[in-house]
């Protein structure tokens, strides 16, 4: 053993973590040989001797008895709330769990209409053909926080988009020459025979089947124009 | 069922939580001398030490604080000890000392050494006082882990557990704690060679 390797193990064998015998004793064959280690293992064991004295001195010391009455007293006051607690915390817990359920159901609903809300600004022509522009009111989207966000949100070359929906123009359902103001589009489904009342060509082997259409329904509710969405 | 004090800590501290106090009672017992005795060989300080152990148990009287999947709960004991010695450590250096009166709180560096108790052997005593001053003397870092280590004679591990370190930054903070404390000493033994205790 070397003074390095004897350096690495004194603080273990003093703290007796060193069970390895051959190990103890080449560590002991050195300290015999080495007057630098043999010094530096007599400070460690004067240390440790040192130490010993202070805990047996410190073994029997403890909290003075005021320290337990203290925190007795506190035990006892403890209780004292619990159950009272307990007695308001389900009947509170439930109750936020309502409000809350309450508060996402009112969020939500206004959110999902506010995105079917549009303005017709044009102004359909008294007697002229029917299309309307309607504008959308496009939620704003917000930019993503960090640059990992954005990576995930960019959508990748290799994965193909979801296939967009084909629609007609709006066509008007009333000879109303106001503008509309205010709106509400309503997703409907129809029979495909509906297509026929607005001069669309209509196809007899699916005539059985619906068709999408978006219904503009002004503020009183009447409907003023529609669009058919294959 | 099995009598109070020999139900492990975490069982007690469950019957704690459910109201009895008896089990309380055991528990503090139990663990309270080593709490005080930490808090005490850190700070030197016995009002420290005092509110240290009574803060720390108000702690665990409180539902959720101690989570058993982290450690056992003496670990977790030393710890909140830990971190309330660090808090006053830090508060008392912001405040200016005034020099100590009779029946102050602010005890000397020899605070533990029972002066009633006749010592036979003056030498082991001055090297216990110097031991402890010297440790008191030592920078937070190295005094908690010599505390630990040394005194409270927990494995690497455990301390490593409390200090929230590796278990390597222990064993050479203990090793440079060690060679400074080794070197506060050597006075001593030189004036005496009766150290040896």
């Amino acid at each position: 053993m070397n003074c390095k390797e004897f350096e690495a193990i004194a603080l273990e064998f003093i703290r007796e973590d060193v069970r390895d015998v051959p190990a103890r004793q080449n560590l002991l064959e050195h300290a015999r040989t080495c007057a630098h280690c043999a010094r530096r293992l007599g400070a460690e064991r004067l240390l440790t001797n040192v130490e010993a004295a202070v805990i047996a001195q410190d073994r029997e010391r403890s909290a003075p008895q005021r320290v337990e009455d203290a925190l007795l007293m506190a035990f006892h006051e403890r209780q004292k709330c619990k159950p009272r607690r307990r007695v308001w915390m389900k009947p509170a817990i439930a109750g936020a769990i309502a409000a809350g359920l309450i508060l996402a159901a009112v969020m939500s609903v206004p959110r999902a209409e506010r995105a079917k809300v549009v303005t017709v600004k044009q102004a359909l022509p008294a007697a002229a053909v029917p299309v309307i522009a309607p504008v959308y009111r496009e939620a704003k989207r917000r930019p993503p926080r960090t640059l990992r966000a954005a990576a995930r949100k960019r959508p990748s070359a290799k994965t193909p988009s979801l296939p967009r929906e084909i629609m007609t123009d709006f066509i008007p359902m009333t000879d109303d020459p106001h503008p509309i103001e205010r709106g509400r589009v309503v997703r409907v489904r129809l029979p495909r025979t509906a297509l026929a009342a607005f001069g669309l060509p209509v196809n007899e082997q699916q005539a059985e089947q619906a068709i999408r259409a978006d219904v503009v329904l002004g503020e009183d509710g009447l409907a003023r124009a529609i669009r058919f969405i294959q | 069922m099995q009598a109070l004090p020999n139900l492990a800590d975490d069982d007690l501290l469950r019957l704690t939580q459910a109201g009895n106090e008896q089990a309380f009672t055991t528990l503090y017992q139990r663990r309270q001398g080593a709490v005080y005795r930490f808090a005490l060989q850190m700070s030197g300080n016995i009002s420290i030490a005092e509110e240290v152990t009574q803060e720390v148990f108000l702690t665990l009287l409180r539902e959720g604080t101690y989570d058993g999947k982290r450690g056992p709960l003496v670990s977790y004991l030393y710890g909140t000890a830990r971190h309330l010695v660090w808090r006053r450590m830090a508060r008392n250096r912001l405040l200016i000392s005034l020099p100590a009166e009779d029946g102050d709180d602010q005890v000397p560096p020899d605070y533990l050494i029972s002066h009633s108790e006749i010592e036979n052997d003056l030498a082991r005593d001055q090297c216990r006082r110097s031991l402890r001053r010297a440790i008191l003397a030592l920078p937070a870092g190295y005094r908690e882990t010599v505390v630990l280590c040394d005194l409270h004679e927990l494995s690497y591990q455990d301390a490593a557990r409390v200090l929230g370190c590796a278990v390597g930054t222990v064993r050479s903070r203990l090793h440079r704690a060690r060679a400074l404390l080794s070197e506060k000493l050597a006075p001593t033994k030189a004036r005496s060679n009766r150290c040896l205790v």
